[in-house]
């Protein structure tokens, strides 16, 4: 019976081996796992600066000085399944099949977003919690539109300009926990009427 | 010029994100029969931008006060320390991706 392929994986695995055919691969030197040598599934190594292919900010590329890395788990022994785990593992690549229908913000932008406010030149990010993050700025923003919807109650979704005096930005921990307005100085995205 | 470059750069990938997020807009309008202002997604995306940038802040102060250069998925879960929810989001999709990994590899060496 041939290996079951895992379908929603396969997008970030594809884009993670076009990346490390795209690139030089060069051993990683901060990372505490990474793979070392090409694998099937096409997990990519460090790629630092200097790529062999030059892609532009229209293709979402990571550009030179992206640096990304894979948290390598350890080789472990694989245990057989059971048929409710393959029923399990099935009923996950649907959730996560839907999952893939809804727009997201590219992970090559978020990348590139990221590498662009790092402070630090060396900075680097494992593509796990590149990943993490783009879930996390994800539910950010579906959470802002809800929240903009639910305190709106009909029409349209608008931006009002009532406080000028709004106090700088909530950080995501306190806007999604305590459902603090959106604001930052002269700015307050609300649903609610002007 | 470096500056003026990095100033483009930046412009471009607001440009970017707006048309992303006016995507995700849109496709939010539609599931919930609203309807959302240009305003609407240029004021999201200029939050989603600053928001960007403490998170990246944040994370590169996380990973160098435990003494690494590279950003871990420890500390994108710092970062959602203080909400539980979103804590456990991230942290059920992390396990779940790390499962997935696993698997794909006891597959593959058979």
């Amino acid at each position: 019976m041939p290996p079951k392929a895992t379908g929603p994986g396969r997008g970030g695995r594809v884009a993670a081996s076009n990346n490390r055919t795209a690139t030089s691969n060069k051993p990683t030197t901060n990372a505490s796992r990474s793979t070392t040598a090409p694998r099937g599934r096409g997990d990519a190594s460090t790629t630092t600066g200097g790529a062999s292919r030059k892609r532009t900010i229209d293709d979402y590329a990571h550009g030179g000085r992206t640096n990304t890395v894979d948290e390598e788990e350890e080789e472990e022994e694989e245990p057989q399944q059971d048929e409710e785990e393959l029923e399990a593992v099935e009923e996950e690549e649907e959730e996560e099949e839907e999952d893939d229908d809804r727009e997201k913000i590219p992970p090559e932008l978020l990348t590139r977003i990221l590498h662009a406010c790092f402070e630090r030149e060396g900075t680097r990010i494992t593509r796990e919690a590149d990943r993490a993050v783009g879930r996390y700025v994800d539910v950010f923003v579906r959470e802002a539109i809800a929240r903009a919807a639910v305190e709106r109650g009909r029409g349209f979704l608008e931006v009002c300009f009532a406080s000028l005096f709004f106090p700088f930005p909530v950080c995501v921990g306190g806007l999604l926990g305590s459902g603090l307005r959106l604001g930052r100085p002269g700015l307050d995205v609300v649903g609610s009427a002007c | 010029m470096a500056d003026v470059d990095e100033d483009e750069v930046r412009e471009r990938l607001k440009s970017a994100l707006w048309y992303s997020i006016g995507k995700i807009v849109d496709q939010e309008s539609l599931e919930r029969n609203r309807n959302a202002t240009p305003q609407f997604i240029a004021a999201l995306t200029d939050l989603v931008w600053h928001q960007m940038e403490t998170i990246a802040t944040d994370l590169e102060s996380f990973s160098q006060h435990a003494g690494r250069t590279t950003i871990t998925t420890d500390d994108v879960l710092l970062l959602a320390r203080r909400n539980q929810d979103l804590y456990a989001l991230i942290k059920d999709g992390i396990d779940k991706e790390r499962a997935k990994r696993v698997k794909g590899k006891g597959k593959q060496r058979r």
